[in-house]
Order: C-alpha cells, then structure tokens, then sequence
C-alpha cells in the first residue's frame, strides 16, 4: 500500500476528512474523536488506540473533554504528580523488579572467566592471530552470502535486527578479544546490508540536482564506510607487548644518545626535559645528551654548558625538526638514537623498558612509547573534563598504535622513541619530504623490511597544545603531512610492506581526509530544508531501520574495543571542530604535496584571559547559522508546506538536531576558558617531609606538583604564615632531597609551597623526584570511567547546550548591553 | 622471644631515645614488651616515664645478691622495663668482672626469662666497644646499629665489626640504623648517599629523621607518637616498629617448623 492510499485509508476510518492537514490529525486522534467509521479489524484498532487514550488521559490527570492545551500542559509543562498513576507506573516498578532479577542473575556470570573460555577453546589449534583471521573471515563470508544481500520487508528487517542487537548486547557484556570480534563482526552486518541496500534500493533519482546531491551524500557515507572497516582491522587485536628485559651485564649494554630538538620554546620547558632525561638509569658514559637548538640562542647555550649536556646549532633551519635531527646524526654516534621533544619530560625507566627490545630482536629499528600529556588540551580545558573524559591522543596512543603492533605498523611518532642508527641512514635520515617527518621515516624503515615495536606504556609526558588555534594548526599540518605521503609514497604502492602495514599506513592517512565528508553531513538535510530535495530515495521508516543498526553496532563495537580510551561521541566532537579547516590544506595536499609551508605548535603559552575565539569558529558560527534556519523551515515542511511527508520531514528535523547539537559542543570548545597558571600541575599522591624553621620534621603527603611548587596535605595542628620559609624532602628511590621553599597559601589541611632560587642541581632533583618517576604516568587512565555509547551521547549532548548558551552569552556581551551578574 | 640488642659505637647517636620510642610504639600495638636496659648511664627510665629517681635495678640487684627478676617496672604505653639500677664505683668493676669471667652471663640471664614465642626484647647497651657491648652481641638475634650520618661511619663499621667474630656464627643478625637523617644539610645528605652505596643491603631503609619533635616529646614526658603522632620522626619510628615487630613473628614461625 502506498503512502497517500494508507493516508487516504485511516483519514476515512478516523474521519479526518483532509488528510493533508496535520491539525486535523491530531484533533481526530487526541482530543475530539469521532466514532470508527470503518469495519471489521481496523474498527478494532482504532477501539483499541480510544481505549489507550483514555487510559493515557487518567494516567496524566486529564478530564474529558480534552483540549490541546491540557495535553500541552500535562506532557510537556506541569506533569503530574508521580505516586498518582494507576497503571503505568506500577507496571514500571514491575518491570524494575523483573529487570533488577535478570540483572543480578546475570552478574552471577563471570564474564572475564566465560570470555577468557569462549577465547581460549581453540587455543590448541591455531595460533592466536591466525586463529582471528580465520574466524573474522569465515563470519564476513558467511554474513555476505545470508545477511547482506537478502532483500526483507520492513517487519522482517526489524526482527533481523533486534536478533542482531540482542546478541550484541549480550556479547559486549563478556570481557576479552573473542567478543570484540563477535561485536565486529555484527557490525560488519549490519554496516554492509546497509551499504548494499543503499546502493541497490535508494539511487533512484528523479532530477539532477537530486542525483547530485545524492551521490554526494553516497560518496561521504562510501568514506565513513571505508574507514569503519579499515580501523577495525586496526584496533581488532591490540598487541599489548610485555618489555623485553635487558641482560644483566651492564657492560653489553649499548651507547644511545638523546636528541632534544627545540626551535622557540622556552628555556624553562626544556630544563625539565634536560634533567630527566640526565636521570635516566642507564650507565652514565653510555648516555649522551645533546639540546639541538635550532633558535640557536645564547641562553640555550650557557644552559647546556652548566647541566652538562652537549649542545648542537646549525647554520640554517631547512627542513625544520627532520633537518634538526638530520644535522646532528651526523655530530654524534652511538648506535641509538631516542629523541624527544623538549616539552616531553622521560621518566627514569625509560630506556631500561624500551631498549630491551632492540637486544632481543636484531631487525627492530624503531622503538616507539605513547605520547601522554599532562596539562589538559584545549578541549579538555576549555570543556573542564580532564581526567575524565579521555582525550583525542589517548585513542591514538593508547589504542591504534598497539592495534598497528599486531601488524608490525606502529609507527614513529616525532617524540618518545628510539631509533637504531644504522637503518635510519640507509634511508638516509629522518624524512624530509613531507611535513610529518616522523611518519614518513618509519613507513620508509618498513618498505625496508625493519621491524617497530610499541611498547604501550607511558615513559614520557609533555604539554599539550596551549589554545584552539595552536591545536588546529598543528592538526592541519598532521593531515596536510600525511596526505602528501598518500600521494608521494602510497602505502599501497611501492614494495615491501604487509598487506595489513598497507592497511594501517593507509587508515592513518585516509582519516584525514575526512573533513569534506564531515561537512556533508553536517549540511545534507538542508538540501531537502531548503530545497525540498529528495537526495535518498526511501521511505523514512526504512532507511531508520537500516541506518539505525548500523550507527548503533558501530557504535557497541567501538565503544567496547576503546574502552577506557574513548567516549562514544566525543570523537565527532573532535573530528568536526577539526573538519573545515583540514578540508583545505588536504584537498591542497592531494592536488599538489608540495603546496604549504610548515609550521611549528606553539607551545607554553597563556591564555591569560577568557575569551571567545570568533575567529576560529566563524565557520561553525556559520553552519550553526545555516543548521538553525534549516530547523525553523524543518517545521514550516512540517506543519504546512510538507504535511504530506512528515516521516521525511521529522527524519530531516532529527538529523539537523543531530548537527546542531556536535555543532554545539564544538562551540563550547572555541569558549577559551582562562588558565590560572603558567606551570601545569600534576596530581601526584606521594610521601614528604616538611621541615620548619623550628627544626620539627612533618610526614605529609603530595598533592600536586609543577615545575615552580608543590602542594601538600599537612596535620591539621600546622598553622603558617605567608612567605614562611620552609623546606621539603622528596625521596628518589632510596635517596632524599631537600627543596627551600616559601609558603605560597595555606588553607586548611591544604599547603602551597613556591620554590624561589632553587639551584640548577636542586632543579635537576625536583625534575627527577617528580616528573621523571617510574610510575608516573603509569596510572593515569584510572580516573576515566569507562565508556557507555549513550553516556558519552548525554555527555555531548550536556556540553552542545553549555556552547549554546555560552555563545548567547557572548552575542548578548557583544551588543554592549551590561547585565548584573 | 627475639632479643634486640640496640647498640652504638658513637655517642650522641639517639640510641636510648631510639629504644625507648621502639618500646613505646610496640607496646601501645598492643605487643608483649619488655625494655632491658645494658647500660650503666641508667637514661632508659627516664626515656620511659620513670623519671631520674630509680636507684635499684636490675643489675645492682644482682650485684648486691638479691632477686634481680623482681626488679621490673610497667609504663602506660604498656611497656615493661627492667632498669640497670646504680652501681658505685667498686661494684661496677666488680660487676664487669664477672662479665668478663662469663662471656655468656647476659644470654643466660635473658634466656631464662619467660617469654612467648613472639614477644620482644629491647636492649639498650651501653656505647662500645665494651664488655656490655660483648655481651649483648653474643645474647642477641638483631644488632641495630644506631649511627648518624657523619663522615665517620666508616670507622664505626670497623669498630662493630672487630667486635663481632667472638659472637658470629650463630645466626646474629647486623643491621645498621641511621638516626638523624637530615636531608636539609648537604653534608648529612651527602653522608647518607655514600652509606646507602657502601653499606647496601645492610642499612635499613627505615631511617630515623631530625625532627625537633623528639626532645620536645621528651620534654614534655611523653612517647614521640603521643606527643607528635604526625611527625616525621613518629612516622619513621612507626615503620621501624612494623619492620621490627614483623621479624619477630617470622622468626617465629620459622623455629615453629
């Protein structure tokens, strides 16, 4: 039955006389029936829905006759009083209580001890990754030839899919690798009976703007496609590697040096770096350290000079860090090499847990660690969730390098690596050609036949970007960089690398180009708010229920195998604040590598007040803009111009709403929020000794530290005076040290030190008693909870209404208009 | 019963302070105590809470020939303590006589005592190297080292360890205990990483801190952890007991089976 005869059909059973009139509808359904005026089953139906009415009224509090306001008044303004309803809310507690059963019954169920079985029970046949590929295949296979292609009507379609998200559901309640495949697997279902169905069923066009459209709209859902596939062969199986000990002998152990490339940033952010990196346990006359200075500053100089490290300058700065590095190959010589940038501070253990692998295993050229940051990044800033909510690196770090391990595809990140000398110059030195050096260099090591290792713990830990604008640039110059490896050294060209390294070089790079399909999505419904096109050609009943189970299993199975590493949704966040201004520099990119110029982040500034970036968010301003007016004629189509439609029209108003609210939150994040202080701190709970003037000695306990104080926790006895001088001990496995410091605050059992005048060997301890611990970083994904789809969607959805008053606010600021408070 | 001799090569170190705190602290846990004092200088009591009064001991009971075994006191912190007692001039040449005669009188006298299986004993002996000094060596389990950091420390190993062949041997246990870490002064500081590097595995990491809070708990005659529960000096010693009390029990259960 068509549409308009199904309209036809019940607008004569309800006595709606106009079919085409949405008031009339309501009338006839809500509040001023008329009896059926039709026979037989639908006359049941429609006694049946005037039975629910009646119910639905006495449940809410209303009288007959019902007027729209009433209905108004009781769904949306003042419901009624909970403990007065008659049905729905015990049967609700009924279902509290069933569902609370099942619950507990389910938590009697070891799921770490039934995934770890499911896992293990063919453990003797096969070896564990080939185990893996062999199953994903056979499902792909088996799902292809039943579960894509079958055409179904919508009831069947429906069942299908609720079978599918049961058992989704089920599995991503097990714990381990086998239910992440299962969850994968599902999703490849249902993401390729949509594909299929989209391709075969919805391509009909009835105009050329339709069709253009249209496929423009295939094209970007062909991307995000393309990519679900490619990073599920990424992160299917993250290879958790265990450190490889290093032999007793300390004698066998070899020679490394440290490259600290800086260019402008601060002296007082490379101090820390130069003293951990001195503290590092490995025999002294095997560690060289070198500041490679490319500002070539006097300051640096005299630095290097007193802490006793080595300091190279060059005549010219050609080809930025990779020709900062590239010099001073050429200066030093042990056979390894692990640089850091000046802002990542490494702990002591750092070479003693990543050089082990180059002993063991003669092939491996490149040791790579995660980059971890401990002041918040702009988001995190400006949307106050640090340590909360995970940030974009983590994903990055924490997952998809430990994912390429499997596949011997990590690659070299700029910073907190070592590199073995001998192959980085066979081809020859750090790349040069393209703005992302570092991983360009391991794809080169890799088409070599070199292996890399990533050892998945954080050694290290820098600043992250200062502001919006300095995160964005060095984005674009991490998409414009690995666009122009895609086109001048294709992982899928040339020889020498894995079918799976080409899929995980080409899954880094392809993500960048997903700024132009982002903005198709950010701007398709429009062209049917605005131009009334049809660029799907579906009923929206249907496309519901073939794009629904895609979204929802994608989002169950990436929301399971990212864990404590991401929240579902944030990602969008993320990827659209980013999208419009990457789409430039990589269409650029893909047209011509060389275009560009490179540019360095900008890194230890202030924002020293709050401010609202206009600039950097004009472009959403502007999509905010369009996405509203799209909204406001969403409900013109709806209550006028397309009664006819509504399921199209609502599909269209959901989808906006869905823009506007990633839009939202991306707005939130342009809200430049003041910082307080020019020197992060870091928590760090750890025994100190207080020592007074007096002579008393107080045990106390950290609370935070950065490079210019520490907080502590002190007895309550204590009482201070402003600028008291004071010192504390801080221990470094067995040794102690002493800091002099100066009462900074004193609240409660709360004390602030400031460190004034420390000399550069008490710098060089601090450094090393806190920074530069073993286990600092190490616990630092304990706080984020983890992740449930739709927390992370309330999550976002909290901080899209945050930006939107947020910018009201602003806009209201601007007009001049001062309001109290 | 695990006897602990507390012992020092240097004067000044803490020693008695150090025993008397350790008593303390066990004692209030809740541990069966019993402080000896080894040590003619008789400054255990007033560490104890007993004051400068106590002229009778144990000691000077045996030297007068009466019961030295009912010559014991019990503190608050539940500590029990059985004072030298004053010795005159003669009677302690007298006394050291016999200790001289009888490399073993100390052992024997100690052993004899009824004590259960994980019970303590803390000795507090006199500075040696003396005839105390060997008698406590050849009775104890654990020798504690009471020493500072100082550029000395050296030769007060060597000093203990020329003390040491005649009771080697028989399992005794040498730990040396650094008091008065100070991490404020460069020199101590100093000090300290070189005995951590010489001494290895023979300091214990529970060190013993400055902390003005110990005489001032003196003072005022109470336990350091009474006094000033949250000093440093209370936490070291806090530690110290725990380590103290914990080798004991294993002892324990190592003789049981």
């Amino acid at each position: 039955m068509k549409r308009s005869q199904m309209l036809q059909h019940w607008g004569k059973a309800l006595a709606v006389e106009d079919t085409a009139n949405l008031r009339l509808w309501l009338l006839r359904l809500l509040i001023l029936p008329a009896p059926a005026q039709t026979d037989s089953f639908d006359r049941g139906l429609i006694r049946l829905w005037l039975w629910m009415r009646i119910l639905l009224m006495n449940e809410l509090g209303m009288s007959e006759p019902a007027s729209p306001w009433q209905w108004l008044l009781r769904l949306l303004i003042k419901p009624r009083q909970p403990g007065q309803s008659l049905i729905i809310e015990p049967m609700l507690r009924q279902l509290a209580r069933i569902r609370l059963y099942i619950r507990s019954k389910l938590l009697e169920i070891d799921k770490d001890e039934l995934g770890y079985n499911l896992e293990t029970s063919g453990d003797h046949v096969l070896q564990l990754k080939h185990r893996y590929l062999l199953m994903l295949g056979g499902l792909v296979v088996m799902f292809v030839v039943l579960g894509v292609s079958t055409p179904m009507d919508n009831g069947q379609q429906a069942l299908f899919l609720l079978v599918l998200w049961l058992a989704a559901i089920g599995f991503s309640r097990l714990n381990g690798y086998l239910p992440i495949t299962v969850l994968v697997a599902l999703s490849l279902l249902a993401t390729l009976r949509y594909a299929y169905w989209r391709i075969n069923d919805t391509m009909l066009f009835d105009s050329t703007a339709n069709m253009i459209f249209g496929y423009g709209l295939l094209a970007a859902e062909a991307y995000t496609w393309l990519i679900l596939v490619l990073s599920y062969i990424q992160t299917i199986m993250p290879l958790r590697r265990q450190m490889a000990p290093l032999p007793d002998d300390k004698a066998s152990w070899p020679a490394v040096d440290i490259y600290i490339p800086t260019y402008n940033e601060p002296l007082k952010v490379v101090r820390t770096t130069v003293f951990a990196a001195q503290g590092m346990d490995w025999p002294k006359d095997k560690l060289n350290i070198y500041l490679l200075d490319d500002g070539r500053r006097e300051e640096f100089r005299q630095f290097a000079e007193q802490a006793g490290v080595g300091y190279i300058i060059r005549p010219d700065n050609s080809h930025a860090k990779a020709g900062n590095l590239n010099h001073a190959l050429t200066l030093t010589n042990s056979e390894y090499i692990a640089i850091f940038d000046c802002d990542h501070v490494p702990t002591r253990a750092f070479l003693q847990s990543t050089m082990g692998w180059f002993l063991r295993n003669p092939n491996c050229a490149l040791v790579q660690t995660p980059h971890h940051f401990f002041s918040p990044d702009p988001f995190e800033r400006n949307l106050d969730n640090f340590g909360e909510v995970p940030n974009e690196n983590y994903l990055f770090h924490r997952l998809v390098q430990d994912g390429n391990d499997l596949w011997n595809a990590a690659f070299f990140c700029g910073s907190c690596a070592v590199l073995k000398r001998g192959p980085l110059l066979e081809v020859g030195g750090v790349a040069v050609e393209t703005v992302t050096e570092d991983a360009h260099t391991a794809l080169k090591l890799h088409r070599l036949g070199y292996e890399s290792v990533y050892i998945n713990i954080p050694l290290a830990a820098g600043l992250a970007t200062e502001n919006l604008s300095g995160h964005i640039g060095q984005r674009i110059r991490w998409a414009r960089g690995m666009v122009q490896i895609f086109r001048t050294d294709n992982p899928w060209l040339g020889k020498g690398l894995s079918f799976f390294q080409r899929v995980c070089y080409s899954t880094a790079m392809l993500h960048f180009l997903m700024g132009i399909p982002r903005l198709v999505f950010l701007t398709a419904p429009l062209a049917y708010m605005y131009f009334e096109l049809h660029i799907i050609h579906a009923r929206a009943d249907t496309l519901a229920l073939y794009v629904l189970p895609y979204l929802a299993h994608a989002s169950i199975a990436k929301s399971k195998m990212q864990g404590p590493f991401r929240h579902s949704f944030w990602a969008d966040v993320y990827d659209t604040a980013l999208a419009w201004y990457i789409t430039p520099p990589t269409t650029l990119a893909l047209i011509n590598p060389k275009f560009g110029k490179f540019n360095v982040t900008p890194k230890g500034g202030l924002v020293e007040q709050a401010f609202f970036d206009w600039s950097i968010s004009l472009p959403y301003l502007l999509l905010v803009g369009v996405n509203l007016v799209g909204l406001a004629l969403g409900f013109v189509r709806l209550f006028w111009l397309n009664a006819f439609e509504i399921d199209v029209v609502l599909l269209n108003i959901f989808w906006t709403v869905l823009n506007l609210t990633i839009l939202g939150a991306t707005l939130r994040v342009a809200d430049e929020a003041r910082q307080v202080r020019a020197a992060h701190r870091v928590p760090m709970k750890l025994s100190a000794i207080l020592h007074l003037a007096n002579g008393q000695a107080w045990h106390c306990e950290t609370v935070d530290y950065s490079t210019g104080g520490i907080a502590l926790k002190i007895p309550d006895a204590l009482a201070f005076s402003q600028g008291e001088r004071v010192s504390i001990t801080l221990s470094r496995g067995d040794l102690e040290f002493n800091f002099p410091a100066e009462v900074a605050d004193h609240r409660g059992q709360m004390i602030g030190l400031s460190f004034k005048g420390l000399t550069l060997e008490e710098e060089r301890h601090f450094a090393q008693c806190t920074f530069a611990r073993p286990e600092a970083w190490t616990q630092w994904h304990k706080n984020h909870e983890l992740d449930h789809p739709l927390k992370g969607f309330l999550e976002v959805v909290a901080v899209a209404l945050q930006g939107y008053t947020h910018l009201f606010r602003r806009l209201w600021l601007l007009t001049g208009i001062t309001v109290r408070g | 019963m695990t006897i602990v001799a507390i012992v020092s090569v240097s004067g000044g170190v803490g020693k008695t302070t150090l025993a008397a705190n350790l008593a303390s602290i066990a004692g209030k846990r809740g541990a069966n105590v019993l402080a000896v004092e080894w040590d003619p200088a008789n400054r255990l009591g007033f560490h104890l809470g007993v004051g400068d009064s106590i002229d009778d001991g144990w000691a000077s009971a045996f030297v007068h020939g009466q019961p030295w075994q009912q010559r014991a006191f019990r503190n608050s912190d539940a500590v029990t303590f059985m004072p030298f007692g004053r010795l005159n001039s003669s009677d302690r040449t007298r006394f050291e006589q016999v200790l001289v005669d009888e490399p073993h009188w100390l052992a024997q006298r100690l052993q004899s005592i009824d004590m259960q299986p994980d019970d303590l004993l803390l000795l507090d002996v006199e500075r040696g190297p003396s005839v105390y000094m060997s008698q406590a060596l050849a009775a104890a389990d654990l020798v504690l080292v009471v020493m500072t950091p100082s550029p000395w420390f050296k030769l007060e190993v060597q000093t203990l360890k020329d003390e040491l062949p005649e009771a080697a041997g028989k399992g005794l246990t040498v730990r040396y205990l650094l008091n008065f870490a100070d991490p404020t002064r460069r020199s101590a500081a100093d000090n300290t990483s070189t005995m951590l590097e010489l001494l290895d595995q023979e300091l214990l990491r529970y060190m013993v801190h400055r902390d003005e809070s110990v005489p001032d708990a003196l003072s005022a005659n109470l336990s350091i952890i009474e006094f000033s529960p949250d000093s440093q000096a209370s936490h070291d010693l806090q530690g110290l007991a725990s380590w103290l009390q914990g080798l004991a029990h294993t002892r324990w259960v190592q003789e049981r089976s």
